[in-house]
C-alpha cells in the first residue's frame, strides 16, 4: 500500500525520496540524508501534510554487515490522524552523521541523545548532544550497535572496577551546569573539587562527551546534595552561557545573588526511582533542572535481540512493572502483526481486561506516591489496599502479583479461573467508592488544590511539541487517544469516554487520570458482559503449542513442540510500529524483522521517558516544592524510560 | 559481692568473674549481648534502595497489608546516615554501582544488607553489558531474597531471618564487622572471584547468539 504522504513526497522531492516500503499499510518513505531536514520540516509545515507529533526516533542496524543502518523517525499528524515513517540510509564505511530536527520538534532532545548513546549516529546541530543511558566515560562502545557483544566487551570484574574505582566522580560530570559561568571565579577548594575532567577517554565511534556545544567539562565531588555554590556577578565572561536561561534578578554590587545547586538522587524518595536531578536554584526558585537518567538501564533492547518473540514477553513485565500485563498485552500484538495472526474473540476481551485492569492498578501507584510527595500519606495506603485486592485476582489470573506475563504470540497464558468474573465485578463495584473518597479527601483540600492548581502548566501547543502522550498531553488539551484515534482489540466497540484537561497542570493531570480509571470500570464491566466463550488461543499452528497431551503421545506433535520451543517462530521480513494506550502514555512497539525467530531491533517508544523529558519545561521558574510536585504529576516508571 | 582473696595466693590465670563464682565465663556477655541484639533486631531502620519491580512490592510490604510496622520497621531511612539495614530492591546496573557503594559508605555501623530479588542477588535475567551480576561484588550482603520480585512474605522471611542472625551475633567479636577492600584497584573482591560469581549459568549460556 502507498501512503499518500509518500506519493507527494516523491513528487516534490524528486530524487531525494527512495521506495516506499509499506509493511501492513504502514506508509514508509526512504529519504536521502542530506536533504531529510529540509523534507521533515516540509512534512510538519505544509497544509496538506501537518506532521506536527514526533511519536519517535530510533535507528536499526541489520545482522547484515553490508545493510546501512537506518535512522528511523516516526512521525504523527494529529489533525490528519496519520502516521509516518521516514528512514535515512546511512552506509557503515561513512560518517554516522545526520542533522539534527531538535529545532522542528524538541521532543527529538532525548530520543537523538540515545541514539546516539546506543548507535554512534552524531546528530549535527543538536544542542546537547552527549550520552544518556550511559554515563560520559563509558568506554565500551555503543551497545545496541550489532558488534557490540551482549555481555560487553570488558570482563565483569574489570566492568566492576571500572564502575567503582577509579574516577569515581566520572559519573557526575555536570557539565551543562551554570557552575561552568562561575567557575573561574570560585574560592580555590571549590575549584579543586570541580577539576576539569582531561579529555574523555571513551572509545568507539567517538568521544563521549560533547565537546562541541563549548561545555565547560566540570565534575562535583559525588556526595554533594546540598552543596551551595557561589555564583560570581563580577566574573560574568564571554564564556558565561547559562547567563542567557539565568533569573532576571538584579546582580549590583551590593545584590549578590548566590546560586545553588542542589542534586536531587538518584536515591531520594520524591524521585519516583533512580532519577537523578541536578537543580540550579535562586533562593528557592528553580532556574534550570537538568534530568540525569539511565541509572536503571537495564539492556532490554539488547537482550531482545538475542530472544525469541515469546521470551521477550517476560522482559516486557519489567519495563514499565506498574503495569505489566498491558505491556505484555503491547509486545503481543505487535508480534502478531508482524507475522499476520488473527487472536480469537475471547482473547481479544480478555486483553481489554487486562490492559484496563493494569491501567487502574498503575493510575493507584501513581496517585498514592504524588499524595505522599504533596504531603497526604493517607492516600497512599487507600490506594495500596485496592490496588492489593486488583493484585489478588491478577494473582488468581496468573499466578504472580507483579510480574504477569500474560500473554504469549498468539493468544494467552492462561484462561480466567472459575468465578474470576463475578469478583472483577464485584471488584469493579467496590472500588470507584475509594476513588469517590479520595476525591472527597483531596478536593475539598486548600493545601492540594494550592499545591496543583496552575502548577507545571503545559499548553497544547508545547505538550504536542514535546511529544507528550497519555494522560499528559490529555490533561493539556489535546483529545489524543490512542484506543479511539487508532483502535486496536476492537476499542473502538467500547462506549468509554477521553478525559480532557484545560490547563495543562498538576490539578487536571490528576483529575484526568481519575477519571481515566472511572472509564476503565465502565470499560471492564462492558467487557465482562460481553466475554464469549470459545477458544483462547488462534488456531495458528506457527505460533501455538500442541496441547500437552498430544505432545506427549504423538510423534509429530512432539517435535513441533520441541523446534517451536527451541527454535522459536520466525517472523516474515518486515517492520510493524504498534501504538497502544499504556497508563503512561503510548507504548510503542517497534519490531524489525530479518526472517529469523529473533528480532533484529526490538524498540520500545518509552511514554514516560519522553513525558519527563519535558520536566525543565515545566518546572524551571516555579519553587522547588513545585518540582516535586511536578516531578510526581508526570508518572514515571524509570524501567520504562531507562530500559 | 566480694571477692575474697588470700596476698599469698600465686596470680591466677582465671579472670574475676570466674574465680568470684560464676557460672560461665560469658555470663555477661551473653546477657549483654542478649539485651544489643534484642534492641538492634527490632528496630531496623531500612534504607530502602528501592530500583526496579522489587521496590513496587516492598512498598507492597510497607503498606497496610503486610504492614512492616509490625517488626520495628515503618520508619523507612532514606538518609544512609540514619539506616540500620540496606534493602536493594531491583536490579543495579553499573551506572548506579557506585551510588550503592556510597550509600553503603556511608550508613554507620553496625548495618546489614538484604539483597532483595534475582537481579540484586544475581543479576537475574539480565545478563548484558550493563548490570552488575549480584550486588556481593559491591557491597557485602547478609540475607539474599530470592524471587523475581519475591512476594511481600518473601521479604518478611528475609528480614526474619536477618532478624535471627542479628541476635546470634556478639559484640565483642572483633573480626564482625571488619570490612575491607581486597586490593587496590577499589574492588571489594578480588577480580577472579568477581568473574567466577558472574558466570553465566544455567539456560543463559545458550542464549547469547542473536540469530
Amino acid at each position: 500500500m502507498t501512503n499518500p504522504s509518500a506519493a507527494r513526497l516523491r513528487e516534490r522531492f524528486a530524487g531525494s525520496v527512495g521506495a516506499a516500503a509499506g509493511a501492513d499499510g504502514e506508509g514508509v518513505v526512504h529519504v536521502d540524508a542530506a536533504r531529510a531536514h529540509e523534507l521533515l520540516a516540509w512534512l510538519r509545515d505544509d497544509p496538506g501534510e501537518r506532521y506536527d507529533y514526533l511519536t519517535d526516533v530510533t535507528a536499526v542496524e541489520y545482522r547484515d554487515r553490508e545493510r546501512p543502518l537506518e535512522v528511523v523517525y516516526q512521525l504523527r499528524s494529529l489533525p490528519r490522524n496519520a502516521d509516518l515513517r521516514v528512514k535515512i540510509d546511512l552506509p557503515k564505511d561513512a560518517e554516522l552523521a545526520v542533522d539534527s530536527v531538535v529545532d522542528l520538534w524538541p521532543g527529538a532532545n532525548w530520543l537523538e541523545r540515545e541514539v546516539w548513546d546506543m548507535f554512534g549516529v552524531r546528530f549535527r546541530g543538536h544542542p546537547d548532544l552527549r550520552r544518556l543511558l550511559m554515563w560520559e566515560t563509558y568506554s565500551e562502545g555503543h551497545p545496541l550497535r550489532k558488534d557490540f557483544p551482549l555481555r560487553g566487551r570488558f570482563s565483569r570484574a574489570e566492568q566492576v572496577r571500572r564502575a567503582l574505582g577509579g574516577d569515581l566522580t566520572a559519573h557526575y560530570s555536570l557539565e551543562e551546569l551554570s557552575i561552568a559561568e562561575a567557575y573561574d571565579a570560585l574560592p580555590e577548594d571549590l575549584r579543586r573539587q570541580l577539576a576539569p575532567r582531561p579529555g574523555s577517554p571513551a572509545a568507539g565511534a567517538g568521544p563521549g562527551a560533547g565537546g562541541e556545544g563549548g561545555h565547560r567539562v566540570v565534575e562535583l565531588a559525588l556526595a554533594a546534595p546540598g552543596r551551595g555554590m557561589p555564583g560570581a556577578p563580577e566574573a560574568e565572561g564571554p564564556g558565561s552561557a547559562a547567563t542567557a536561561a539565568g533569573p532576571a534578578t538584579p546582580a549590583g554590587p551590593d545584590m549578590k545573588t548566590d546560586h545553588m545547586l542542589i542534586n536531587i538522587g538518584p536515591q531520594h524518595p520524591a524521585t519516583h526511582g533512580v532519577l537523578r536531578l541536578v537543580v540550579e536554584l535562586d533562593g528557592e526558585v528553580v532556574v534550570r533542572v537538568i534530568p540525569h537518567i539511565g541509572y536503571l538501564h537495564s539492556g532490554f533492547e539488547k537482550l531482545g535481540e538475542y530472544r525469541h518473540y515469546n521470551q521477550i514477553i517476560p522482559l516486557t513485565d519489567r519495563t514499565d512493572y506498574l503495569s505489566a500485563p498491558a505491556n505484555n498485552v503491547a509486545f503481543a500484538l505487535a508480534a502478531e502483526r508482524l507475522m499476520g495472526i488473527e487472536i480469537t474473540e475471547r482473547c481479544k476481551v480478555l486483553r481489554v481486561i487486562a490492559c484496563e485492569l493494569s491501567r487502574i492498578i498503575s493510575h493507584l501507584v501513581w496517585a498514592g506516591t504524588t499524595a505522599i510527595d504533596i504531603g497526604a500519606f493517607t492516600v497512599f495506603l487507600w490506594m495500596f489496599q485496592e490496588r492489593e485486592r486488583a493484585y489478588n485476582l491478577i494473582e488468581e489470573w496468573t499466578g504472580a502479583r507483579l510480574t504477569t506475563s500474560l500473554t504469549r504470540v498468539g493468544g494467552m497464558m492462561a484462561d480466567l479461573p472459575d468465578g474470576w468474573t463475578d469478583r472483577l465485578r464485584e471488584w469493579c463495584r467496590r472500588f470507584p467508592k475509594t476513588l469517590d473518597e479520595v476525591d472527597r479527601m483531596l478536593l475539598r483540600n486548600g493545601i492540594w488544590l494550592g499545591r496543583t492548581q496552575d502548577v507545571g502548566v503545559m499548553t497544547t501547543a508545547e505538550a504536542i511539541a514535546h511529544s507528550l502522550s497519555g494522560p499528559m498531553l490529555r490533561a493539556s488539551g489535546v483529545a489524543f487517544d490512542v484506543r479511539k484515534d487508532l483502535p486496536y482489540l476492537d476499542y473502538d466497540t467500547y462506549d468509554f469516554e477521553v478525559p480532557v484537561g484545560e490547563h495543562g497542570d498538576v490539578y487536571d493531570r490528576y483529575l484526568v487520570r481519575m477519571e481515566e480509571m472511572r472509564q476503565s470500570v465502565r470499560i471492564l464491566l462492558q467487557a465482562l458482559d460481553r466475554l464469549p466463550d470459545g477458544p483462547l488461543n488462534s488456531a495458528d499452528p506457527r505460533v501455538i503449542l500442541p496441547p500437552k497431551r498430544r505432545a506427549m503421545s504423538d510423534m509429530e506433535s512432539m517435535i513441533h513442540h520441541f523446534k517451536q520451543v527451541m527454535e522459536g517462530v520466525p517472523a516474515p521480513a518486515g517492520e510493524v510500529y504498534f501504538p497502544v494506550e499504556n497508563p503512561k502514555g503510548e507504548l510503542g512497539t517497534y519490531l524489525v524483522s530479518d526472517g529469523t525467530a529473533k528480532p533484529v531491533r526490538w524498540r520500545i517508544r518509552p511514554p514516560s521517558f519522553l513525558n519527563i523529558a519535558a520536566l525543565p519545561k515545566m518546572a524551571e521558574g516555579h519553587l522547588l516544592s513545585d518540582l516535586i510536585a511536578i516531578n510526581a504529576s508526570v508518572d514515571i516508571v524509570m524501567g520504562e524510560i531507562d530500559r | 559481692m566480694e571477692l575474697k582473696r588470700d596476698a599469698s595466693s600465686p596470680p591466677s590465670t582465671a579472670s574475676t568473674l570466674e574465680r568470684a563464682g560464676f557460672v560461665s565465663p560469658n555470663w555477661v556477655t551473653t546477657r549483654l549481648d542478649d539485651l544489643v541484639n534484642w534492641s538492634r533486631a527490632n528496630s531496623l531502620w531500612p534504607m530502602a534502595f528501592g530500583t526496579a519491580c522489587c521496590a513496587i512490592e516492598f512498598m507492597a510490604t510497607a503498606a497496610s497489608r503486610f504492614d512492616l510496622a509490625r517488626f520495628g520497621m515503618e520508619r523507612v531511612a532514606y538518609s544512609p546516615r540514619q539506616a540500620d539495614v540496606l534493602i536493594c530492591a531491583g536490579r543495579l546496573p553499573f551506572k548506579l554501582a557506585p551510588v550503592i557503594r556510597r550509600v553503603w559508605d556511608q550508613m554507620p555501623q553496625p548495618k546489614w544488607c538484604i539483597s532483595m530479588g534475582a537481579c540484586a542477588s544475581s543479576g537475574g535475567i539480565f545478563d548484558n553489558y550493563a548490570m552488575v551480576q549480584g550486588i556481593d561484588t559491591i557491597v557485602p550482603v547478609d540475607v539474599y531474597v530470592p524471587g523475581c520480585p519475591p512476594r511481600p512474605e518473601g521479604l518478611l522471611y528475609g528480614i526474619l531471618l536477618l532478624q535471627k542472625k542479628i541476635k546470634g551475633e556478639s559484640v565483642f567479636d572483633p573480626g564482625l564487622r571488619v570490612e575491607q577492600l581486597a586490593n587496590d584497584q577499589g574492588l571489594f573482591l578480588e577480580p577472579a572471584a568477581v568473574d567466577e560469581l558472574s558466570e553465566p549459568f544455567g539456560n543463559s549460556v545458550h542464549q547469547t547468539r542473536s540469530a
